[in-house]
């Protein structure tokens, strides 16, 4: 019996050495595309790369911005540099409250920002996060930090994601790595901010009624970030950004969402939908996210919001 | 709490230490424990229904004592009954209520006659098909004499609830399960490291070809209007390797698990693709459940048919197949496929070769170019009624069938996938290698343990990088 148990244990480490070590070797030589399981896609959409290349080497900023794609494709640093003020948009798609800790932790003392502006989408805390973390494995270096990260997704994409992306990267370095510009649709525009060509929202504005329920994991993560920026004495905003009206309706429990965010310990929590009527047609290119148009308003709005916090500085 | 999940890995770690270091001096201590964790993993699903199999598993307790201690044959057909209306009615008024109901109506409205039925809001509760078929069993088999009922209730409940093979079997018999609950167990280390080599194999087959075949099938089934005939065709042959993948995947992993605690349960299935014909393949198809009904419902039909020869025969047959069909579900493309199953026997019966048994290939790599194309057929045949099987209304299935037999049947196919087809190929060479031994990694014929160990290793390796791992359900906990 105590013969089985130490053959088991025995096996599972060699396996443990072995699938660690096959990932790497992989990754030495194999390409992604033809194993299911490893989702490792520099540059693939949203320009992390380019971002994270950016913010490696940018010093102070005013303000830094967190969050998903409603932060990176609707907080326009331009807009924010005419009032006077530096910007960086450190956000990234479906980015969870798991990866904001991660890249908060390791950018926010060579930014140093005055303020940080985190834009809450309810949908990411419902999220496991492992397209976000996927995204930063695949466009940044790898450390323990993040290696700390894909264990706590506890999913096996991750996982050997990582391990591949060692090989990966030693095999092929920064060469080739170029982000897919999305149909020359997208545009990147320095420090971080993602323009959308389309002004045009051709998509459907009829959705079912939904709750959205957070999970755990997400908000203890959050909580980790509001006590980050308490403990390095940064002020930190929290904001929902705009989305269609009629999209915004089909999420029943709103009341709550807003009730859990106004109840955490962040400098001003802000919803624009609440005081933001903007046309779906005009100021959208699809149900959620914000065009041009629409940026502008609701970079003026956020400014005027934010200007208070900035000055006490 | 499913097999393939970091909750049962955590959940059975505690329990075999349990089992073997804490309860192993006491076999009453040990069933019990095999009880409490039986209950656990049930209730890990919906508590609300332990109540519902505690309830069966007491009721059939004391019957079958009834039926054995009766005097008189009316008292024994009594209590019998009393055990076939509880177990059967409750599998019907869960399973094929509200498909009767909707038949009923679908039927009258026909003929412009509402009737004020309305459907019911059902949930089905998990393995009820499988545990009812065991107190049933049970109940049949004391009736007519052929095992004594169990005098202690912890060993008859552990029975039904034996937690490796209770949610999608096998269907274990109480001869073969209650005589091992019975005596000591003792832990043979050969039959425990052939378990986890059964649950790998298991976990190969259910993670790398059913869930990978399931991404594409998925596709192929939604959208069949969509795309050429070959891809149909393509699509029936993803779901029919899906499926024995899936079930007899999870069948390697029950039989595994029950290995590790010492138990020895039914095989559910013997290479079926190598069979010769349809009654080959049902013998080795499904075993657990094809042998039950063979007993209870096709030996008494052949004897009530008998005076009407290979009509009465052939009668049996359709009856007891279109019963299989029925057993998968409230559709009536199962019943489809069960019938059809049941028509393809009447040649074997008319030509009388019904019960030959034929071995394949008998000791030689390769088969025979008449067993080829024998296998062959058999597997299109099946293949076909897999179509039927897994449609949601016969009418789409007539629509998939047409569409696949169109012009586009002999173009090439979209969705055709290298990984997916090239483990198909591994797994079919594998058993074919193996289809004397117990499973696939059954290779105690490899006398070199590093060679083995590197298979094994790389079988691990093979699930975590080409597994499949976003459909993790099996296809027949919905049965």
């Amino acid at each position: 019996m105590l013969t089985f148990i130490k053959k088991i244990l025995a096996f599972t480490s060699i396996g443990i050495v072995l699938y660690i070590v096959c990932l790497f070797v992989l990754g030495l030589f194999v390409p992604p595309s033809i194993l299911p399981n490893i989702k490792y896609k520099p540059g693939n959409y949203g320009y992390m790369y380019t971002r994270l290349n950016e913010a490696d080497t940018a010093s102070r900023v005013d303000i830094l911005v967190l969050g998903a794609s409603h932060a990176y494709r609707g907080i326009d640093p331009r807009e924010f540099k005419r009032a006077g003020w530096n910007v960086f948009n450190l956000a990234s798609s479906a980015q969870t409250p798991i990866q904001t800790e991660y890249l908060l932790g390791k950018y926010i003392d060579s930014f140093k920002p005055k303020l940080i502006v985190y834009e809450i989408a309810p949908t990411v805390f419902s999220n496991e996060g492992v397209e976000s973390t996927l995204d930063i494995m695949a466009n940044s270096d790898l450390n323990s930090e993040l290696f700390k990260m894909a264990l706590k997704s506890r999913d096996l994409w991750v996982l050997n994601t990582f391990f591949y992306a060692i090989g990966k990267k030693l095999a092929d370095g920064k060469k080739n790595i170029k982000d897919n510009a999305g149909d020359d649709e997208d545009a990147y525009i320095s420090g971080g901010f993602v323009q959308k060509k389309s002004l045009e929202n051709t998509s459907s504005l009829v959705f079912d009624d939904k709750q959205i329920e957070f999970l755990e994991s997400q908000k203890d993560a959050f909580e980790r970030i509001l006590a980050v920026a308490s403990r390095k004495n940064v002020q930190i905003i929290l904001v929902q950004a705009p989305i269609t009206s009629e999209y915004y309706r089909s999420i029943k429990n709103m009341n709550e969402i807003n009730n859990y965010f106004l109840s955490r310990k962040a400098n001003a929590y802000y919803n624009f939908n609440d005081f933001m009527s903007l046309d779906s047609k005009a100021f959208f290119y699809d149900h959620h996210h914000l065009n041009q148009n629409g940026v502008q308003f609701f970079n003026k709005a956020l400014l005027d919001k934010i200007q208070p916090f900035l000055k006490k500085n | 709490m499913i097999f393939n999940s970091v909750e049962f890995f955590i959940f059975f770690s505690v329990f075999f230490v349990l089992y073997w270091f804490v309860s192993n001096r006491n076999l009453s201590f040990q069933n019990i424990l095999l009880l409490i964790g039986s209950y656990i993993f049930y209730a890990w699903w919906d508590w609300r229904f332990l109540s519902l199999l505690i309830g069966s598993s007491l009721l059939n307790y004391y019957l079958g004592l009834g039926i054995w201690n009766s005097k008189t044959d009316k008292k024994k057909k009594g209590l019998l009954l009393i055990g076939l209306v509880q177990g059967l009615g409750g599998l019907i008024f869960f399973k094929y209520v509200n498909f009767f109901v909707d038949s009923f109506l679908s039927a009258f409205s026909f003929f412009n006659i509402d009737l004020n039925l309305h459907a019911m809001n059902l949930i089905l509760p998990l393995g009820i098909s499988f545990y009812t078929f065991r107190t049933v069993s049970y109940l049949l088999d004391i009736y007519k004499g052929k095992i004594e009922p169990s005098h202690n209730p912890i060993v008859f409940f552990s029975y039904v609830a034996f937690f490796p093979s209770l949610i999608s079997g096998p269907i274990d018999r109480a001869s073969t399960l209650i005589p091992q609950l019975e005596k000591n167990r003792n832990f043979d280390y050969d039959q425990a490291v052939d378990g986890c080599r059964q649950i790998l194999w298991g976990l190969f087959k259910k993670f790398v070809v059913a869930d990978n075949c399931g991404l594409f099938t998925k596709l192929i089934f939604n959208d069949y209007h969509e795309l050429p005939g070959s891809s149909l065709l393509l699509g029936a042959f993803y779901y029919t390797i899906q499926i024995y993948a899936d079930f007899s995947g999870y069948s390697d992993m029950a039989i595994g698990f029950a290995k590790l605690l010492g138990f020895n349960i039914t095989k559910n299935f013997d290479y079926p693709f190598f069979s010769q014909n349809i009654a080959g393949f049902w013998r080795k198809w499904h075993i657990s459940l094809t042998s039950w009904l063979t007993d209870f419902v096709f030996t008494p039909l052949t004897i009530a048919f008998r005076d009407y020869g290979k009509v009465g025969l052939i009668l049996a047959i359709i009856i007891n197949f279109t019963t299989i069909g029925l057993w998968h579900g409230a559709n009536w493309t199962f019943i489809l496929f069960g019938f059809l199953h049941g028509c393809y026997y009447i040649p074997l019966i008319i030509r009388g070769t019904l019960s030959k048994k034929n071995k394949i290939a008998d000791d030689k790599l390769l088969p025979s170019f008449s067993e080829f194309i024998y296998m062959s057929i058999t597997f299109i045949v099946v293949m076909l009624t897999f179509i039927v099987f897994r449609s949601d209304t016969i009418s789409q299935a007539v629509d998939y069938f047409a569409r696949m037999f169109s012009s586009s049947f002999l173009s090439i196919p979209k969705l055709f996938n290298k990984i997916t087809t090239g483990f198909i190929i591994v797994l079919i060479a594998v058993e074919w290698l193996q289809r004397s031994k117990q499973h696939g990694l059954q290779i105690t014929n490899i006398s070199n343990p590093f060679m083995r160990k590197t298979l094994y290793f790389i079988t691990v390796l093979i699930i975590f990088i080409f597994g499949a791992f976003n459909n993790a359900d099996f296809l027949y906990f919905k049965f």
